[in-house]
C-alpha cells in the first residue's frame, strides 16, 4: 500500500473528542477514542483521525488471545471505507496486559484480505523476548504473524532484562462497564 | 584426539536466552511455533547454530490449580503461543553448523532440547554429521552434544584419531580409526568410551573388541586405548587374541593380556603377556610357551624376534 497524501479538501464532517466502540456477536471487542475524526464523502467515504487510541480485547483461542487487553495509539489514522483499507502513521504504539509493548512508525490494514502489515522498522518486546525487524505481516486475528526483512530477536532472557507492566490485567478479561473514562491521547 | 574430552577450552553452557537473527521470522500460536528463515542463526551460552531455517516450539504454560467451582478453561497445549511462551526446542534444518568453543558440527537437522538440554545433530542419510576438534574430525550416524556438560555421544561413530601420535615429521603419518556402534565423550574425564562392535584400525593392524576407552591428556592427545572384554588383533598374516588390549600411544605398543595367544602361519604363542610393536611388527612374548615352525617363516628377513 502506497503512501497516501494528506487530502487538501475540506471535510464534510468533522468530529471531535470521539469516542467509538466495536462489538462482535454481543461483545465488546474493541473501544476507542480520537481527538478528532473528519469524514469526507468523496470516492465512497473517508476517514481521518488525530491522536487515536484504541483497546482491544482479543477473544479466546485467537492468536493474540494470550495478550489480554491491547491498547493501540496512533497520532494520525485514516480508513477508506469504500476499499476497506486503511492506515495508522506518526509512531504506532502498542501495549498490551501481558506485559508487551512495541512500536513502528507506519501501520497497514487490508480489509479484504484480513491482512495488517507495516514496511518500516518494529520492535518489540514482553516477558520472555525481544524482537527487532524491516516490517511485518499479519492475519488480522493473530494465526500467523510475519516479521520481515530481516529480524533480529532473544527468546526467554533474563527475568531482570524485562520490566512487566505494573497493574497487568489478567488475559481476555472482558472490559468493565464502567470503564467509560476516554484514555489519554499521547 | 581429542580435545573434545579435554576439559579446559570452554565452560559448560548455562540455560538462559536465546538470541536470533533471520530473514524472516513467521509466528503460527495455534501451532505454539515461531517459523525463522533465510540465515538463521541462533546462539546460547556460547553456543552459536546456524541453519537456512528454524522452528522454535514453546512450552504449554504452566497449570493452574484446579478449581472446581470455576469452568475449567482450556490451557496447556491447546492454548495459542506467540512469544513469551517458554522455549521447549528448537529445530534447525539445512546446512546446520554449530559452534562451541574450538568445537565445531555440521550437519543436516540438529534439535536443541531445551528441557533435555541436549542438541542432536543428524545427516540426510547421504552425508553423516561431523563433528570437529582442532584437526580431529568425527562422524557418525546421530551425535548428541550434552549443553549442560561437556559430554557427546554419539551413534556409529567413525572417527579418525589425527593426532593420536605425535609423529615426527619425517615420519609418514598413519592415522589410527576407529568404528563402533557408539561413542561417550566424557570430557571431565579426558576419557571417549566405544561400545559395541569396536574395530581400531592403524595401517595393516585390525584390533576388534567389544568396548574400548581412550584417554587424553590435558592437551588433548591420545595417551592410551584400552579394550576389554575379549580382544582380536589382526596384522597381515598375524593374529593374536587376548582378553584385553592395552595400546600406548607415545611407544606405539600394543599389549595383550589375559590368557594371550599369537597365531602367526603355524605358530602358536601363548603368554602371561604378548606386546607388539606396530610399526616394527617385533613381537615379545613373556613366559612363552607353544608351536613354532621356524619352516614357515623362511621368507621373512628378520621381520619378528619372539623370546
Amino acid at each position: 500500500m502506497s503512501d497516501r497524501s494528506p487530502p487538501t479538501e475540506t471535510p464534510d464532517l468533522t468530529l471531535h473528542q470521539v469516542a467509538f466502540a466495536r462489538l462482535s456477536d454481543g461483545r465488546v471487542v474493541a473501544r476507542g477514542t480520537a481527538r478528532e475524526m473528519a469524514y469526507h464523502r468523496t470516492a465512497g467515504g473517508r476517514l481521518e483521525g488525530q491522536s487515536a487510541v484504541a483497546a482491544l480485547y482479543p477473544g479466546e483461542g485467537t492468536g493474540y488471545a494470550m495478550f489480554g487487553e491491547t491498547r493501540l495509539t496512533a497520532p494520525r489514522v485514516e480508513g477508506d471505507l469504500g476499499t476497506r483499507r486503511g492506515s495508522a502513521t506518526g509512531g504506532v504504539t502498542f501495549r498490551a496486559a501481558r506485559g508487551d509493548h512495541g512500536t513502528t512508525e507506519r501501520l497497514l490494514w487490508d480489509g479484504p484480505s484480513d491482512r495488517l502489515s507495516g514496511d518500516r522498522p518494529v520492535e518489540a518486546q514482553g516477558p520472555g523476548y525481544r524482537v527487532r525487524s524491516q516490517g511485518f505481516s499479519a492475519r488480522a486475528d493473530g494465526s500467523d504473524v510475519t516479521l520481515t526483512g530481516g529480524v533480529v530477536g532473544t527468546l526467554q532472557p533474563k527475568p531482570t532484562d524485562e520490566q512487566p507492566i505494573p497493574n497487568a490485567q489478567p488475559t481476555n478479561r472482558k472490559p468493565k462497564a464502567t470503564r467509560r473514562k476516554p484514555v489519554e491521547a499521547r | 584426539m581429542i580435545a573434545l574430552a579435554a576439559a579446559l577450552a570452554v565452560a559448560a553452557a548455562p540455560p538462559g536466552p536465546v538470541d536470533f537473527t533471520a530473514q524472516t521470522m513467521r509466528m503460527e500460536p495455534r501451532d505454539r511455533r515461531t517459523l525463522l528463515d533465510g540465515s538463521v542463526r541462533l546462539s546460547r551460552g556460547g553456543m552459536v547454530v546456524t541453519g537456512d531455517r528454524a522452528v522454535v516450539e514453546f512450552a504449554p504454560d504452566e497449570q493452574p490449580p484446579a478449581r472446581p467451582q470455576r469452568k475449567a478453561r482450556r490451557r496447556g497445549r491447546d492454548e495459542p503461543a506467540l512469544l513469551g511462551q517458554k522455549l521447549e526446542r528448537f529445530t534447525v534444518d539445512g546446512n546446520v553448523h554449530v559452534q562451541r568453543g574450538e568445537r565445531t558440527a555440521d550437519g543436516s537437522h540438529g534439535v536443541f532440547d531445551s528441557k533435555a538440554q541436549t542438541l542432536v545433530l543428524t545427516g540426510d542419510g547421504k552425508d553423516d554429521p561431523v563433528l570437529r576438534d582442532g584437526s580431529e574430525t568425527l562422524r557418525g550416524d546421530r551425535i548428541v552434544m550434552r549443553l549442560d556438560t561437556e559430554d557427546v555421544d554419539v551413534q556409529k561413530p567413525r572417527l579418525v584419531l589425527r593426532r593420536s601420535v605425535p609423529e615426527a615429521e619425517e615420519e609418514p603419518q598413519m592415522p589410527t580409526r576407529v568404528e563402533a556402534a557408539r561413542l561417550s565423550l566424557d570430557r571431565s574425564e579426558r576419557l571417549a568410551r566405544f561400545t559395541d562392535d569396536v574395530v581400531v584400525r592403524r595401517g595393516d593392524v585390525v584390533v576388534r573388541g567389544p568396548r574400548m576407552d581412550a584417554h587424553y591428556d590435558p592437551s588433548g592427545l591420545l595417551t592410551h586405548l584400552y579394550l576389554r572384554g575379549g580382544v582380536e588383533m589382526r596384522q597381515g598374516d598375524r593374529r593374536a587374541t587376548a582378553q584385553n588390549a592395552d595400546y600406548d600411544a607415545r611407544t606405539r605398543e600394543l599389549v595383550l593380556t589375559g590368557e594371550p595367544r599369537l597365531f602367526d602361519r603355524g605358530d602358536v604363542l601363548v603368554g602371561e603377556k604378548i606386546a607388539l610393536a606396530l610399526d616394527s611388527h617385533e613381537v615379545h612374548v613373556e613366559r612363552a610357551h607353544g608351536r613354532l615352525r621356524p619352516e614357515a617363516h623362511q621368507d621373512e628377513a628378520g621381520a619378528g624376534v619372539k623370546r
